[in-house]
């Protein structure tokens, strides 16, 4: 009997396959964004424009300042931080079945009668769309999108560290800010133990079957957490070997804001302003 | 070089030292003085207490009985700062020590724990990036650093706070021969510099050609301290500390029994001291 037929080797690890997803994701864009071409550029700005235009996206509500965020910052994060094209569309894609989903919801309706603009008869009851439904599933979509593109173009261009360090000047919890820090730079860690155990278990049959390897996923989480325990306090004791005293700081550098990359950003809201009230 | 140091004012000084985990004794009754620009291998197997004792020496870990003196001062329980600043350590696993998220910012931790002003800092961590020729790494995350290179950023963590005496426990474990050497290298860099190194090692070999001096621990006790010679000669505490003989070593109380060499107070440390010597003496005769 073969032990593992490969096509279905894979399937067979659901958990591990969830965790390793998790993990491409983050390490993908982490990886980005130490390589970004807006790298140099002002943390705090990046942040705020990213943040500000969400918040412009929601309120003004409207379709044509969607398409322009989502052309503005699939042009920054392109052109200005050198992602590469593709990556970024199906980073872009990663929600779009959940807002198929979502938006087709919105846009169509249930009817006994044949009502509103289009309908299909399915014999018990009617598919109705009307004008307005679809225009409001289109809005909701492209409001979407247009965050997520303005969050993208903050992750890939802001290493973790430096998103922390703003949240930190906007005054969030210390207690918060360095607790991101420290699950940041361990996160990394943990993936490594995990992946070491999980490929040792791999070298002992561990994934054999499907029930096996759920019982090693399983054993691996639990000594995972065993392992963090222990660590916990080897980490503890190397920061106060170097003088910790409860307060984790760094040497930041400062990157000052250039004047073009103002401009730049006060006609890009302009632009997303003006739009809107035209419109 | 030990005796000249008898009447100036020792780096740091250990009375009686214990320390215990729970009830379970884990260093026991330790003595010892350690003077500036000293070059110190500590040896013995593992559990034996080295590393427990690293951390009662650097005020991680507080003494459960006996005295720390740093330049003649007694440290009591307030002081365990100053023993932190003065006494540097470099952890083994350098994972376990690196915890910020570039490589510059890593190296400001220490310096900025000082609570020195920004532009000290910044100096600081410029002078150690050139010492330990750092340069091309500074922007990068630590988790996208190699093994050879997390043990040359966590070392120079510890060098950028400008301790008296550096403490390292067994610095070349987990390295490649080519990384292994490149810290070798900075060690004695740091010894030419002036400074006061402590290393715990399993490589007898290391400690034989490096050292100036050797301390064995054994089941959480100080069992020898001496020369790499006195201590390596002595059958008693090669077996208690269960230590192999350094293969130069060896090789020469061969040569010295077949009276091939004459026995000289200079024993060559490494092989290629002694193929030296000894196509030295053959073309001498």
């Amino acid at each position: 009997m073969p032990i593992c037929d490969c096509r279905f080797y894979h399937a067979k690890q659901i958990g591990f396959l969830i965790f390793w997803g998790i993990k491409g994701i983050f390490m993908q864009i982490d990886y980005y964004a130490y390589r970004s071409g807006m790298r140099d550029w002002n943390a705090s700005l990046k942040v705020s424009t990213g943040f500000l235009t969400l918040c412009f996206v929601i309120l003004l509500d409207c379709i044509l300042t969607s398409l322009i965020v989502i052309f503005a910052m699939g042009m920054f994060t392109v052109l200005l931080g050198k992602i590469p094209p593709k990556v970024y569309f199906r980073y872009l894609l990663v929600p779009l079945s959940f807002l198929i989903i979502s938006c087709t919801a919105i846009a169509v309706s249930f009817s006994g009668e044949p009502v509103g603009d289009w309908n299909l008869s399915l014999y018990f009851f009617y598919l109705c769309l009307t004008r307005e439904s679809l225009f409001l599933a289109v809005n909701v979509f492209m409001k979407a999108i247009a965050g997520m593109s303005a969050l993208f173009m903050m992750a890939f261009s802001t290493p973790m560290n430096e998103i922390i360090l703003v949240l930190q000047k906007a005054h969030l919890p210390r207690l918060l800010t360095e607790l991101m820090n420290l699950t940041y730079r361990y996160i990394f860690i943990l993936f490594d133990v995990a992946y070491q155990m999980q490929t040792a278990a791999k070298a002992r049959l561990g994934c054999r079957s499907f029930i096996q390897s759920c019982r090693s996923f399983a054993a691996i989480g639990g000594s995972l957490f065993i392992v963090s325990m222990k660590k916990a306090n080897a980490y503890y004791n190397a920061l106060l070997a170097r003088g910790y005293h409860g307060k984790l700081e760094f040497l930041t550098e400062k990157k000052p804001v250039q004047v073009w990359q103002i401009v730049c950003t006060l006609f890009y809201f302009a632009g997303i302003v003006l739009t809107a009230i035209v419109w | 070089m030990r005796n000249d140091t008898i009447g100036t004012k020792a780096l740091i000084e250990v009375k009686n030292l214990s320390f215990a985990y729970e009830d379970k004794m884990v260093i026991n009754n330790i003595n010892l003085s350690i003077a500036s620009n000293e070059k110190i291998a500590v040896v013995g197997p593992n559990g034996a207490g080295k590393s427990t004792f690293f951390l009662n020496l650097n005020g991680v870990l507080q003494p459960d009985g006996g005295e720390i003196y740093l330049f003649g001062k007694k440290i009591g329980k307030k002081d365990f700062l100053e023993l932190r600043k003065k006494v540097g350590f470099v952890f083994q696993d350098a994972d376990s020590q690196l915890i910020a998220s570039n490589v510059k910012a890593e190296i400001s931790f220490g310096p900025v724990n000082l609570g020195l002003s920004r532009d000290e800092v910044i100096k600081r961590v410029d002078e150690t990036i050139e010492y330990m020729s750092l340069s091309n790494l500074q922007e990068r995350a630590p988790h996208y650093l190699s093994g050879g290179e997390k043990k040359s950023v966590s070392i120079a963590d510890i060098l950028a706070m400008e301790p008296e005496l550096f403490i390292f426990d067994e610095p070349m474990a987990a390295l490649d021969p080519v990384n292994a050497e490149k810290v070798e290298r900075i060690l004695e860099k740091l010894h030419q510099d002036g400074k006061t190194l402590l290393i715990a090692t399993h490589d007898v070999e290391f400690a034989y050609r490096f050292a100036d001096r050797i301390l064995v621990f054994a089941d959480g006790s100080l069992i020898a301290d001496g020369t790499p010679n006195q201590i390596f000669k002595s059958p008693e505490i090669l077996r208690q500390a269960h230590l192999k003989k350094p293969f130069a070593l060896a090789v020469w109380e061969a040569l010295i029994a077949g009276q091939i060499v004459t026995n000289e107070d200079d024993y060559p440390l490494t092989p290629e001291e002694i193929v030296s010597r000894i196509t030295y003496s053959l073309t001498e005769t």
